[in-house]
């Protein structure tokens, strides 16, 4: 049995063939295909680096081709998961959720954004700064009040 | 190309990467980082549990307009009333208004203390937990026929305060029940003694299930069985008194409630013959996941090839049966091959189960099975019991075994299990003299979470030495929190913090909440300062049995007033 192919067009111009079943796990794309007539290069996705849409379609090969079944193969596609984020470095993450946001790929929003929450997690409030390289705005009495309002809240 | 920052994301993703921070601290330190993400995470807070005294709630900041579940419970003093007095329908209305201007979201207020005729006020409130709270069970039913509607949003109705001796009354389920016909999850605290006028029996409960049909989960529990008591080892485990609860009645209640999820009898008095009145709630609740008996006879007998009783529960994921008498290891086997989907199972108090039945069930389930415990059984000791367990022993994740412990052979296989699978949570408990390792080891298996709740026997030694003891190297486990219950003193009923035990838990320099179930003295809550960390320090008078009305309770709210504002001036980073 074929399936058909989609051709995806990064900022870059770079190609990117999938399968059709592939692509339109992504919002964007499938609206793309169904009301546009296609460029001969494939379908251009201007604001994706190619860099970044490798790592997009590799998240959506793997999740096209697994349907979890039972409780086993959902714990390796978290695994999966896990393992994909891993490799990432801070900037690359928020390409990525720049990515699945300009997609509308939900799934891989979702996980990106859980990424960034857990980032922030057991880290010091400078460490935060540095991280997301944040400057701070408070005037020394602001930031004692904002003390004070979590003081109510029982952690 | 520049790389990408996390400015440059768009608001609408980075409010959903701020509603996906659950933990409180980490919000915390969030608003502190730039204006903005204050308003974003202020904007994106929908749960708040209350800290502070209750006096200073007049300066609740208002800035907190998301949330929508509140928790007032930790609000100190602990266990307090919120309001001098209950009847004054002024205040009521400030509380009220109070509520509503600065949490203008709110539609869940879980576990308030004594705030129930103003938060009764808040007409849209769907959930209500009053668990955590000190109430006697006549203030409650009163509150309640004093409004003049019937409220149809509220559908969860928490009543399982642990800190009364007494129950509701028949006539007083009525009276909530009928309140409140909505219901989809009632828990309450009920009397089920035949020997107290108006107790709960066959009647009470046709007609709770008559006013509440749609209820999913029902939680009807004894006073005595929620109580920290624990049963004689030596009694039968059969009560003295029969609960009027019948298994006619039983099944024509669970005709009615044919939506049951869960469902948890604890009834104190004994409830025989109920086999075919579980038959009964398989057939009619096809969605029963959860059922937790106590006292309940003649759940299974197994004796015959065909299943019988709660066996023929095929759906059931966690079963609990305490104190059932004439459970035996046949029943045990039926129970393994009939549920098959079991996840949790409980055993409490039943005397006739041994080793081999336990491990047959463990090994028959040992495909789904992963939170086991198993208390007070007289024919099972520690040891024995975590023999038993072994089939599971790769799988198993909350493990519970308090049962006597005896000192001979059976510590090793005990090490074993515990090294070998190294559950999330694993609690051993066992009576004294040989108590201390296992409890000092579990304060290290918990990680960051300690519960130190020693079970004295009574007149074994000095009380401070028992606590030097007890406590001693608790400073090496790097613990983040600890409930710690003071041994009794039986001389003048109280549980009270010592000399020595305040000293050694004053090294633990990683906490950050204490909760100590007791009372304390000023000078020794003084010492825990030294702890740089320690954000949180509560007084809990939630023991059995309660503490009595003695002279120097007001003089108790004041100087844990005076401690804690010592507390609270100290800094703390976040």
């Amino acid at each position: 049995m074929s399936t058909k192919k989609i051709t995806l067009l990064s900022s870059d111009r770079e190609q990117f063939i999938v399968d059709e079943a592939v692509a339109i796990q992504s919002q964007t794309i499938k609206n793309l295909i169904e009301d546009t007539v296609p460029d001969e290069d494939g379908i251009p996705l201007p604001v994706v680096h190619s860099r970044i849409l490798a790592k997009v379609t590799e998240y959506l090969t793997k999740h096209a081709n697994y349907k979890p079944h039972n409780d086993a193969a959902k714990e390796e596609l978290k695994n999966w998961d896990v393992k994909f984020l891993g490799k990432l470095d801070n900037n690359t993450l928020f390409d990525l959720i720049l990515a699945a946001n300009y997609l509308d790929i939900k799934g891989l929003l979702d996980l990106t954004c859980q990424a960034v929450a857990d980032l922030m997690k057991g880290m010091s409030v400078e460490e935060v700064r540095k991280l997301f390289n944040i400057e701070n705005d408070f005037t020394p009495e602001e930031e004692e009040a904002v003390r004070k309002e979590n003081q109510w809240a029982f952690d | 190309m520049g790389s990408t920052q996390f400015e440059d994301l768009p608001d609408a993703v980075v409010s959903n990467i701020f509603s996906l921070v659950s933990d409180v601290r980490t919000r915390n330190r969030a608003s502190l980082v730039c204006r903005k993400w204050l308003l974003l995470e202020r904007s994106t807070r929908t749960r708040l549990s209350l800290r502070g005294n209750v006096r200073d709630l007049y300066m609740l900041p208002s800035s907190f307009r998301a949330v929508t579940d509140l928790d007032l419970s930790l609000l100190s003093p602990w266990g307090h009333p919120l309001l001098p007095t209950t009847t004054d329908h002024h205040n009521d209305h400030l509380i009220s208004l109070l509520l509503r201007r600065h949490f203008p979201s709110l539609h869940a207020p879980i576990r308030p203390l004594r705030l129930l005729p103003p938060l009764l006020l808040l007409h849209r409130l769907h959930h209500l937990d009053l668990s955590c709270f000190y109430s006697w069970p006549e203030d409650l039913p009163s509150s309640i026929s004093s409004l003049s509607y019937t409220n149809l949003h509220l559908t969860h109705l928490d009543l399982l305060s642990s800190s009364s001796l007494e129950g509701f009354k028949s006539h007083d389920l009525l009276t909530i029940s009928s309140a409140f016909p909505n219901l989809l999850r009632f828990l309450a605290v009920c009397t089920f003694d035949p020997r107290y006028i108006d107790f709960v029996g066959d009647d009470a409960l046709l007609a709770l299930s008559l006013t509440c049909p749609n209820l999913t989960l029902l939680h009807l529990a004894d006073p005595l069985s929620l109580s920290a008591s624990r049963p004689d080892s030596e009694s039968d485990a059969f009560a003295a008194e029969d609960a009027r609860i019948t298994a006619p009645a039983l099944e024509e209640v669970f005709r009615r409630l044919t939506s049951l999820e869960e469902l948890v009898l604890d009834v104190g008095q004994n409830v025989r013959d109920s086999g075919h009145a579980l038959e009964a709630l398989n057939s009619n609740c096809l969605e029963l996941k959860s059922l937790k008996l106590g006292h309940f006879h003649g759940v299974c007998s197994g004796v015959t090839s065909k299943l019988d009783g709660v066996a023929v529960c095929k759906g059931l994921e966690c079963l609990s049966l305490r104190n059932c008498g004439d459970l035996t290891d046949s029943g045990l086997m039926a129970i393994a091959l009939g549920c098959s989907r079991l996840k949790e199972f409980e055993v409490h108090g039943c005397k006739n189960i041994t080793e081999v039945g336990v491990r047959n069930l463990a090994f028959v389930l040992s495909k789904t099975l992963v939170d086991v415990k198993v208390s007070s059984c007289k024919k099972l000791d520690a040891g024995a019991a975590l023999r038993a367990l072994e089939p599971i022993r790769s799988r198993v994740r909350r493990l519970h075994i308090d049962c006597v412990w005896r000192s001979s052979s059976s510590t090793s296989s005990s090490g074993g299990i515990a090294e070998e699978t190294s559950p999330e949570q694993c609690r051993l408990r066992a009576e004294l003299p040989v108590a201390i390792p296992p409890v000092v080891e579990d304060g290290v298996g918990l990680q960051g979470r300690g519960w130190l709740r020693p079970h004295r026997a009574a007149g074994e030694m000095d009380l401070s030495l028992w606590d030097r003891f007890f406590l001693n190297g608790i400073g090496n486990l790097s613990l983040y929190e600890l409930d710690y219950w003071p041994p009794q003193d039986r001389d003048v009923n109280q549980r009270s913090l010592s000399l020595p035990a305040a000293g050694l838990i004053a090294q633990c320099s990683t906490l950050r909440k204490l909760f100590i179930h007791g009372t304390a003295y000023e000078h020794f809550l003084m010492m825990l300062l030294r702890i740089p960390d320690l954000r949180d320090v509560q007084l809990r008078e939630d023991y059995y049995p309660a503490p009595e009305d003695d002279m120097s309770t007001e003089v108790r709210v004041t100087s844990c007033s005076r401690f804690e504002d010592a507390l609270n001036r100290r800094m703390i980073n976040d």
